[in-house]
């Protein structure tokens, strides 16, 4: 319930102040360049890399990227950018 | 982001992560800070990846707790190529004789040149030159300068008016202007005027202060 109730404060903070909602809610922030490069910030960490299937963790729930001859040009804590073809990028909610 | 071009110097490694949850390791070591690059898949339970040489002692702790293997497979960078060109010092001397060579050859006197001379100049010229040093082969930096040389030349050879020196690449070039000498007039005895003709009248000025008329 509490935490209900600090992310429905959390949500009318941004929507009154108009603040970013990626700094606010923890939310990945997904850059594309066409399809060779995919930059996401935010994320939580990696859970599976192939070399045609990339899955993040998220804050909730999970990114899943579907392509080709990935290669992950760098990886941080917090920030991920990764370069081949990519075809689909999917959103799995838990 | 971080910029990744001083990575080449500092040196870095290529290291194959093998066994399950490679991908565990990954997350491991990026929250300890390491800086990661250029991720690669190969077959189905191995990761390449680079990472910073200053950072292999952080791999090591994270390690123990991991349950994969690694293997270094490439160093990379400045340091690598260092302890190579020490392995293979023969090429480095090499190199360094070539560029003393070129140096030292280009630097050299390798052609003197006389213009405008009579062959009894040129060879007072040549002769001057051997002695103050000048000769093919000689090295630049133990020769005297142009000015010097000029300045030599034209005193001590009497029948030279001027003498241009230039140094053109490896070459010397002598312009000779040589001294052009009246003949010298006979001397002669005290003797007498005479007329050419007959009634003519002479004036002469022998002395500033008497003036004969004859």
């Amino acid at each position: 319930m509490a935490r209900n109730w600090g992310k429905k404060v959390k949500q009318l903070m941004t929507k009154t102040m108009d603040l970013p909602q990626d700094v606010m809610m923890d939310l990945p922030r997904i850059t594309m360049i066409g399809q060779l490069h995919i930059y996401i910030e935010n994320h939580r960490g990696l859970l599976a890399f192939t070399d045609s299937e990339v899955r993040l963790m998220l804050k909730n729930g999970q990114l899943l990227i579907k392509g080709n001859a990935f290669v992950i040009k760098t990886i941080l804590p917090e920030e991920i950018m990764l370069e081949g073809k990519i075809d689909k990028v999917y959103f799995i909610n838990e | 982001m971080k910029n990744q071009w001083t990575n080449y110097y500092t040196g870095y490694v290529k290291v194959k992560a093998y066994g399950k949850g490679a991908e565990r390791l990954i997350n491991m070591l990026t929250r300890r800070g390491l800086h990661i690059w250029d991720v690669k898949r190969v077959g189905s339970e191995a990761l390449i990846f680079h990472m910073d040489i200053r950072d292999i002692p952080k791999l090591r702790q994270v390690m123990r707790k991991s349950d994969c293997k690694v293997k270094f497979m490439q160093g990379k960078g400045f340091p690598f190529l260092m302890k190579r060109v020490m392995k293979n010092s023969g090429f480095l001397a090499g190199m360094i004789a070539f560029l003393l060579c070129i140096f030292v050859l280009s630097n050299m006197v390798w052609g003197i040149e006389v213009q405008d001379a009579k062959p009894a100049t040129e060879h007072a010229i040549r002769k001057e030159l051997d002695k103050m040093g000048v000769k093919i082969g000689k090295v630049q930096f133990f020769v005297d300068d142009v000015d010097t040389i000029q300045r030599k030349l034209s005193d001590r050879i009497g029948a030279l008016t001027w003498v241009g020196v230039e140094l053109k690449g490896t070459t010397y070039h002598f312009r000779v202007v040589e001294k052009r000498q009246p003949k010298e007039v006979e001397k002669t005895s005290p003797q007498n005027l005479v007329a050419s003709k007959k009634r003519s009248s002479l004036i002469c000025s022998l002395k500033k202060d008497n003036l004969l008329l004859m």
